[in-house]
């Protein structure tokens, strides 16, 4: 009877195990999609982001850098950020961290400042993530929503297509 | 001691059992649907689905059967971040000009990054940056180029000659399709947001169909990979079947924001009448319960600015009031 019980007691604990496995934190990539160590080229980047479910930190530094220097040779997050800083598109003191899933603010305050957006008022007196973000929604360069909100590969890839089209000129047409 | 302990345990299982009986039901209950797709459905159900043409596969599969696999070729490379992978993603290589690609390969640019491909001189795609393309299928049928091609993310534009060949291109993405004929085509899509916009550069025109109605790809989806089509079937037949059909000329766009929240209103004439149209007035609060239930933006304000001087509210006389010179107007009076 005791090990009966203890059977059942050890299925249902299994089971307990199982289901929180499902539960995972959004802000984090699954195991099996770790950013690989070697150099990334951005065409591959792109690909492997259209079919990740969270665009990290490190691989949006990494497609900004892309962007601005048509390629990334930096090792490390930190290195990423660090570049980035000097060229005034991230600022360390945001502790970004490499696997945490990249917010539109982040996303938005980089593009505004490569792709040269005409910020508003609000945007020259206080530059920050929040009005950069309005002001790439304004430009139709992203949805609305929130400064806060994580990006998804598939979007992250999204936005970067539209910003790169419209650095080379391209009109970009926004439905309000 | 033991015998009487292992006798109430058995009992308890015995107890047990109807419970354990009817938690498998219950699983199997659940389980069931899943199978439900793989079966038939009813014959109105089947009868309702616009898509599934079973009377048009013979002449299909006929016309497969002649058709003959052709290769497309890279003309021109922009960049050095453009690679093509003829295993549909397994490999990837660096693209060169004079690369052949056949049936479900890939090419993808990254920035900076532009592809030119042509399928026989008839048809060509111009990939942009930051881009992934699908040729999923180039066939030649007596005289006929068949090109099918799917844009999994980014942009690009196409082109057609007019007349020479009967060619048949279409660029799909997962929430649209552009049937193009003679024309220039320009087709972006976005997987984040799965919004597209779809558009004629030059001539036309071109048949643009963007899947469901409420929302981009939760609607009836069609698939456009070869063996679809054949001799003697009309494509804007199989695209009506979708619904969401457009006739796009040159200079005209369209995208599933159109679509979602615009079409009412530019394609069924939805129009918001201010002032004192009696037959058509609108009222405010049924301007504004339009405006929330459509989500159409209403571009005069509603139906509460009175700022036009036809309007009742800007009448200086009452109707009563006016006075004719020559007495009432004898409307179905007869003296």
């Amino acid at each position: 009877m005791r090990s009966r019980v203890t059977g059942v007691l050890a299925g249902l604990i299994m089971l307990g195990l199982l289901s929180c496995q499902g539960v995972r934190d959004t802000t984090q990539n699954p195991p099996g999609q770790a950013p690989p160590s070697g150099p990334r080229d951005s065409a591959t980047l792109a690909y492997q982001l259209a079919e990740q479910t969270w665009c990290t930190n490190d691989d949006a530094c990494s497609m900004i850098l892309m962007m601005v220097e048509g390629q990334d040779t930096h090792e490390s997050f930190g290195d990423r950020i660090s570049a980035l800083e000097t060229k005034g598109l991230a600022k360390t003191s945001w502790n970004l961290q490499a696997q945490q899933a990249c917010t539109k603010g982040t996303l938005a305050y980089m593009l505004y400042r490569i792709v040269d957006l005409p910020g508003g008022v609000m945007m020259h007196v206080l530059p920050g993530r929040r009005y950069a973000y309005r002001e790439a929604v304004y430009h139709g360069l992203m949805e609305r929503g929130s400064e806060y909100e994580p990006l998804t590969g598939p979007e992250a890839i999204g936005i970067m297509g539209r910003a790169a089209r419209m650095k080379e000129g391209e009109q970009i047409l926004v439905y309000r | 001691m033991m015998a009487n302990d292992t006798r109430t345990g058995n009992a308890k299982w015995r107890r047990l059992s109807p419970a354990v009986g009817l938690l498998v039901v219950c699983g199997a209950i659940l389980v069931l649907p899943s199978g439900v797709p793989a079966q038939d459905p009813p014959a109105n159900e089947r009868a309702t689905q616009p898509v599934a043409q079973p009377v048009a596969q013979p002449a299909a599969q006929s016309a497969t059967a002649n058709a003959v696999a052709l290769k497309a070729i890279i003309t021109k490379v922009t960049g050095k971040t453009v690679q093509y992978s003829p295993d549909g993603g397994k490999n990837w290589k660096p693209a060169q000009q004079g690369t052949e690609l056949g049936r479900g390969a890939l090419v993808r640019t990254g920035f900076g990054g532009g592809c030119e491909l042509s399928f026989g001189s008839h048809s060509v795609l111009i990939i942009q940056a930051l881009s992934s393309v699908r040729v999923a299928d180039y066939l030649g049928i007596q005289g006929k180029e068949i090109v099918r091609a799917n844009l999994q993310y980014g942009a690009l534009r196409c082109g057609v000659e007019k007349g020479s060949i009967q060619a048949d291109t279409r660029i799909s993405t997962p929430v649209s399709t552009l049937s193009i004929r003679g024309t220039m085509v320009y087709v972006s899509y976005d997987a984040g947001v799965r919004s597209c916009m779809l558009g004629v550069d030059k001539d036309g025109p071109a048949m643009a169909q963007v899947f469901s109605d409420g929302c981009c790809g939760d609607g009836p989806t069609v698939d456009w990979s070869g063996g679809q089509l054949g001799e003697g079937r009309d494509p804007n037949e199989i695209l009506m079947a979708g619904g969401n059909l457009y006739e796009l000329y040159e200079g005209m766009r369209t995208d599933c924001t159109l679509s979602r929240d615009l079409r009412l209103a530019i394609f069924d004439r939805a129009v918001f009448v201010t002032g004192d149209y009696t037959a058509g007035a609108v009222s405010a609060a049924e301007s504004e319960a339009y405006v929330r239930q459509r989500g159409v933006v209403e571009p005069t304000g509603g139906a509460t600015q009175f700022n036009d001087d036809k309007s009742v509210e800007s009448q200086k006389v009452r109707i009563d009031e006016v006075d004719f010179p020559e007495g009432d107007i004898p409307i179905g009076r007869r003296d």
